[in-house]
């Protein structure tokens, strides 16, 4: 962080731009107390639930025991994470499969704020969040940080939070080919972004220089969990070879979540950025 | 009047067309094979599924690009052509399935795939003169050409926006 920015901390940090997924049906709220203290806590949908002895939609079963399903679903892995050399997505699947009597909980990893932070939709995301005209990619003709800042004339108290932000998703490559996000476990792991939190931690208007300098903080969620609609999308009737790999594997996913009482996780990324940009 | 070669060439188009989307069906399983698509499944998918299909696409090839005028309407043949085609047409859903792919993707994927073995087809149909292009000239020029129009449409314009479509951003 450039050392003009770091003397200027917000305290508390301010929320700026909140995206949402516009599929998501939110009912079921899930707090993040380490870093959105006294925000209303992102709500979620029906992927966020577990159960015991659920019945599928449509009579989906592809095995009875847990020790049955675990293996098909972990073929998701070879499947789609092959490539995924630091071990995320198996980390991940092994928190999901550990204890059928946990709770929610929230799923951080250093290799996938890594892989985020170098993820040519991620930094895209958030250079156009901002949209300064020095920023590399930009939403043209919409009102990103950069100008929300600009109609409150550059005093960022007064700004206010944008939430029309899309969100972005982790599906470069191709399911087809099994390549690049398909490949290294974050399409399998995430695909589309629930949520995208962004908050402002540190800023500075230099009325002489006439620019600004921001530090966001950018946190991502998603539920590494399955609803309804996924199984009857994607999700095999029965473990007949008349049916992918894959296919088995989602349902397999669902029953040990919403038969057999393992709960999701809620994946979080947090990557911080900072920016300089001249105020006009 | 003896007709000019453009004539004959273009009465001959619809059929031409049509043949090369009749091929292009029955050599569409063969292109999911080729992308490895077999992978997806377990492996008795393949034990069980690859000798009806490698059976019924070599007997409608037999069939459709036989010489004009060797096409017998034996029933049995024709009970085994109708055979052949259910067989091939159940393996592309199947095989179509092969991914986690959304309705549309899965769509999109067969387009592009029909669209490829249309275009390997086509010579095929162009340097021969078979069964098949026999049959389909028996259409009325008017449908033929009709279908051929509406199938190509549709084949172009779902490839492309499958290929081309671009993901939401901010």
């Amino acid at each position: 962080m450039p050392s003009s920015c770091s003397q200027f901390p917000l305290r508390p940090p301010l929320l700026v731009a909140i995206a949402q997924d516009t599929y998501l049906k939110p009912t079921i709220p899930f707090s993040d107390n380490i870093n959105l203290p006294g925000i209303p806590a992102p709500k979620y949908g029906q992927d966020i639930t577990s159960a015991y002895g659920r019945i599928a939609p449509k009579r989906q079963d592809v095995g009875g025991a847990s020790a049955e399903l675990k293996p098909k679903m972990r073929k998701l892995l070879t499947i789609f994470a092959s490539g995924d050399k630091s071990g995320m997505a198996t980390r991940l699947f092994d928190a999901f499969l550990t204890d059928n009597c946990r709770l929610v909980t929230y799923f951080d990893d250093p290799s996938l704020n890594a892989a985020a932070d170098s993820h040519p939709n991620i930094n895209y995301f958030c250079d156009a969040a901002l949209s300064a005209p020095n920023s590399l990619n930009r939403a043209i003709g919409k009102t990103r940080i950069h100008q929300a800042l600009q109609k409150a004339n550059l005093d960022i108290t007064k700004m206010y939070m944008l939430t029309d932000l899309g969100v972005p998703a982790f599906n470069l490559g191709s399911k087809t080919f099994s390549s690049d996000d398909f490949n290294n476990g974050l399409g399998l792991m995430i695909n589309g972004v629930q949520y995208v939190y962004v908050l402002a931690t540190h800023y500075n208007f230099d009325k002489v220089a006439k620019k600004y300098c921001i530090t966001l903080k950018f946190i991502f969620y998603d539920v590494f969990g399955l609803d309804d609609d996924d199984l009857n999308e994607f999700g095999a009737s029965s473990d007949s070879i008349l049916y992918s790999n894959a296919s088995v594997g989602i349902t397999a996913w669902w029953q040990l979540q919403h038969q057999h009482g393992y709960s999701p996780l809620v994946t979080r990324i947090v990557l911080e950025r900072t920016y300089e940009a001249q105020a006009e | 009047m003896k007709p000019k070669q453009s004539e004959v060439a273009g009465s001959r188009l619809p059929s031409l067309g049509l043949s090369s989307y009749i091929l292009g069906i029955v050599l569409c399983p063969l292109a999911y094979i080729a992308i490895g698509a077999l992978t997806g499944f377990a492996p008795a998918f393949s034990f069980l599924s690859l000798p009806p299909l490698l059976v019924s696409t070599s007997y409608l090839l037999f069939r459709f690009l036989s010489k004009p005028g060797r096409g017998s309407s034996n029933k049995l043949l024709v009970t085994a052509e109708i055979a052949s085609w259910i067989l091939i047409v159940a393996f592309i859903i199947l095989i179509s399935d092969f991914t986690l792919l959304t309705r549309f993707e899965r769509i999109g994927l067969f387009s592009t795939l029909f669209l490829l073995t249309t275009l390997v087809s086509l010579p095929i149909v162009l340097m021969h003169q078979t069964v098949l292009e026999e049959r389909l000239r028996q259409l009325p020029n008017t449908i033929a050409t009709l279908l051929l129009l509406v199938v190509l449409l549709a084949e172009v314009v779902i490839t492309i926006v499958y290929i081309f479509r671009v993901p939401a951003f901010p």
